[in-house]
């Protein structure tokens, strides 16, 4: 998996990457960056090219695998490390020195956890630390009723299952009783329609004869 | 011609397409689309497939009566765990029109008057309208992957963590 490490972003796509990596919808980074969403699907292919992904979530991979090992300045020799059981897993350094006043060197820190210029700690993905909060990310599509998730959804979930099979059954009885009235009242006309289209012109003789054939049945 | 060709091999046709969507089910799915394609292809695929092995012959379906209410019970509890957990509203009415296809075996085997034809119209149309139920979800799995990225597969709280996982883990 080629994963574009030596391709840089345009700061367009950097923006659109950085969004897509914390799952904001696209027409909300349409809006974001004032553009059309057909731009950013744009932007999102070039990107996918760039990372040699397939989909949107191919493509948080890639983009989190390149850039997992964040390299960031260490704090000036001397200053107190805010967080001493941090311990940093040291590699070569590299990079020249920033600045000749203050020496720099890089080292690795972690796959979550970088630094900014002052120290800090940045959190690079908080998933970890949020898989166990029972709430929903805000970008998630909502795709069923809050009523129906959540620890206690089992119950109306049943319900709900029940209710939808009673309508099936219930459209399924008045369907076919509604196709059983209408034949029989279809059946009904037809015969009534034959008899009026068979009944001859009436005069005398064939009024008493009909008189007579009526007696006789 | 092609109408005729249908007509004469209208049961393999339509085992071949729901065979196919089985697969783009476990291949493309998420974790519930590979539970209901599991569920799906053991409880329905396979005891069609030992019908036809051992008696291919539809009057004998009567005897295996009980072999298929067995396997559509299985396919109840099979569909309704996937159904009462998963991020997804499909398997509820997946779900119910099992519920409805279940019901008829149980008012075959209580009530003579019954008539097969009856039996088998409310056991079997619901499996078609599943089928396309089936392919809906996927459709709109896909749809929703591509445009919002990954998302959860199944509600939170739930008890199988450890099934779950291995039905949503990435092939």
């Amino acid at each position: 998996m080629t994963c574009g490490a030596g391709r840089r972003l345009t700061d367009r796509q950097r923006a659109v990457m950085e969004r897509i990596d914390r799952r904001v919808p696209i027409k909300v980074i349409a809006q974001e960056l004032g553009v059309s969403e057909t731009r950013i699907n744009q932007h999102i292919r070039a990107l996918k090219d760039l990372y040699d992904a397939g989909n949107l979530g191919d493509l948080v991979e890639n983009y989190r695998a390149v850039h997992r090992d964040s390299r960031v300045e260490l704090l000036p020799s001397g200053s107190r490390d805010p967080l001493p059981f941090m311990a940093p897993v040291l590699s070569q350094p590299v990079g020249p020195a920033s600045s000749a006043a203050q020496p720099s060197r890089t080292f690795l820190l972690g796959e979550a956890w970088a630094r900014d210029e002052t120290g800090s700690i940045l959190f690079g993905d908080a998933r970890p630390f949020v898989s166990s909060d029972h709430q929903a990310e805000p970008d998630e599509p909502q795709l069923v009723p809050k009523l129906l998730d959540g620890e206690h959804a089992v119950p109306f979930r049943l319900i709900a299952i029940l209710s939808i099979s009673a309508c099936i059954l219930a459209t399924v009885i008045l369907s076919v009783n509604a196709a059983v009235v209408l034949s029989d009242v279809v059946e009904d006309n037809t015969a009534l329609s034959a008899r009026d289209w068979t009944a001859p012109v009436q005069t005398a003789a064939t009024a008493d004869c009909y008189r007579a054939c009526g007696r006789a049945r | 011609m092609i109408s005729d060709f249908i007509n004469a091999h209208l049961a393999d046709i339509q085992n071949i397409i729901f065979v196919s969507l089985l697969f783009a089910m476990w291949r493309w799915g998420g974790g519930p689309e590979r539970g209901l394609a599991i569920v799906f292809g053991s409880t329905i695929v396979a005891p069609s497939l030992v019908f036809q092995t051992l008696s291919n012959d539809i009057h004998d379906l009567g005897a295996f009566s009980l072999f298929f209410g067995l396997a559509d019970a299985a396919a109840l509890i099979g569909i309704f765990l996937v159904a009462l957990n998963a991020n997804r509203t499909y398997p509820l009415l997946i779900a119910a029109f099992q519920v409805v296809a279940f019901s008829s075996h149980l008012v075959k085997g209580s009530v003579d008057q019954v008539s097969p034809g009856a039996h088998l119209v409310l056991a079997a149309v619901p499996g078609f309208c599943q089928v396309a139920l089936l392919f809906v979800g996927l459709s709109l799995h896909r749809f929703r992957l591509s445009r919002f990225g990954s998302y959860r597969d199944w509600r939170f709280g739930h008890d199988f963590h450890r099934l779950a996982a291995m039905l949503s883990a990435r092939a």
